[in-house]
């Protein structure tokens, strides 16, 4: 009895979202904020739970003095960041902000370098290793096929992602038309863009319609079991 | 000199953290603290975040403004989920049918929405964009890679029809790279940029 009285709400949520197909509706709107305000409800009971009481509540109440003393400095920057939200103190809240935006910016370009720069570069050079290209025979053609395209493509999105800036005498910035190489290098990278970018829309336009079908299929199964036929 | 004080956090956290990926053994403890705190501070922003939420739909609930009922509605969820989640906790049944029957619902509906609009907006590609290297390979790209995910052209590995499909299986990853080293390089200036003080996004420039 308690599946289907949770099978009813679930129908009732699909009906009330697939209804958007023929336009924007109250039945919509109705699901949408529901979802809305259990998300934000969830959220912040997760982040109460799995932050603001394993993080600071509880090194509070079973740490010694010594643990009491460091948390003072966090319990400064909160007080801070809430005071910054009144426009009289806003200037407050910059500085546990300025604490995020550095703590960020550090993992960010370590995650850059060594995440992604280092192994995406070296992905690109050992394509041109000529151990892999002869490690299977008679397919060398098309390892070396491989790292080509792979070399090509590489500094064809770059280029189409280049964005020159050129600070002229009077200081004033200009934006100048990169050079002919750059220009045709970015034309391949924007197909090669197209390409990626088409693959990940066959992936995403597969899962939703696999969503879709188990949404319909979920839609028959509860109006069986209400008429009885399930 | 109003803002020093924010630069000086900023530069010194920054600097601290980027220091640790060199010497971690020496700076694992401080950095431990540190990482902790801004966990702690995220979270309270995020909080903080969600009180601008409830406020918005209180005012326009108060105002009376168009919408108000739908902002209620939100008030009412959201309060409902809030005390039910610390009283009963998250593993209660009846939170957990809540948020499961809620959540998984809805989303999977939307993205069956998605389905039917990223449909029409395929469609209307070459209309609003026009016949660019991008919209010719997206499309061709959208249309091979959706058939070879019906399986159609699963041949053997060695064949040279196989060896074919896998190349047109990693040409994808060749842009995909592009765009992730564009992102790293994006990302590197600008963290430099805060780092360096450079550019200040917790205040005015």
């Amino acid at each position: 009895m308690n599946d289907l009285i949770w099978g009813v709400v679930g129908l009732l949520l699909t009906i009330m979202i697939l209804s958007y197909l023929i336009g924007d509706n109250v039945f919509f709107r109705f699901a949408a904020h529901i979802f809305i305000g259990l998300t934000a409800g969830f959220v912040a009971v997760m982040l109460i739970n799995q932050i603001l009481i394993p993080y600071f509540v509880t090194p509070i109440v079973t740490g010694g003095w010594q643990q009491w003393l460091w948390m003072l400095i966090p319990l400064g920057l909160i007080l801070l960041l809430v005071m910054g939200q009144w426009s009289k103190f806003a200037s407050a809240g910059s500085i546990p902000l300025a604490y995020l935006a550095g703590l960020t910016a550090a993992v960010a370009v370590g995650g850059a370098v060594f995440g992604t720069l280092i192994p995406q570069a070296r992905a690109v050079i050992e394509a041109f290793d000529p151990a892999g290209w002869y490690a299977v025979p008679g397919r060398s053609w098309l390892r070396v096929m491989d790292a080509l395209v792979m070399l090509v493509g590489v500094i064809g999105t770059l280029s189409y992602f280049h964005f020159g800036k050129r600070r002229s005498t009077d200081d004033v910035v200009e934006s100048p038309d990169p050079p002919r190489l750059m220009r045709a290098l970015g034309k391949i990278g924007q197909v090669f863009i197209g390409i990626t970018l088409g693959a990940v829309f066959a992936s995403v336009f597969s899962s939703a319609l696999i969503a879709l079908i188990d949404r319909v299929l979920f839609v028959g199964e509860i109006i069986l079991k209400l008429i009885g036929g399930g | 000199m109003k803002k020093l004080p924010a630069i000086i956090v900023s530069v010194a956290i920054g600097l601290t953290v980027l220091a640790g990926y060199f010497f971690q053994a020496e700076l694992s403890t401080v950095l431990s603290l540190i990482v902790d705190w801004g966990i702690l501070l995220a979270g309270v922003a995020g909080l903080i975040g969600l009180g601008y939420l409830a406020q918005y739909h209180l005012t326009r609930l108060m105002k009376r403004e168009k919408g108000a009922f739908f902002s209620l509605i939100t008030l009412l969820v959201f309060l409902f989920t809030l005390v039910a989640g610390l009283t009963l906790t998250t593993q209660n049944p009846f939170y957990r049918n809540l948020i499961l029957n809620v959540q998984v619902s809805v989303e999977a509906s939307l993205l069956a929405v998605l389905a039917v609009t990223l449909m029409f907006a395929s469609l209307k590609l070459i209309r609003t964009r026009g016949w660019t290297p991008m919209s010719v390979g997206f499309l061709i790209s959208a249309l091979i890679s959706l058939v070879l995910n019906l399986g159609v052209g699963m041949t053997e590995s060695g064949t040279v029809l196989g060896e074919l499909v896998a190349f047109w299986r990693r040409l994808p990853i060749v842009g995909a790279r592009g765009i992730l080293l564009g992102m790293a390089i994006g990302g590197l200036i600008v963290g430099l940029r805060i780092l360096l003080g450079m550019h200040r996004p917790y205040g005015e420039e």
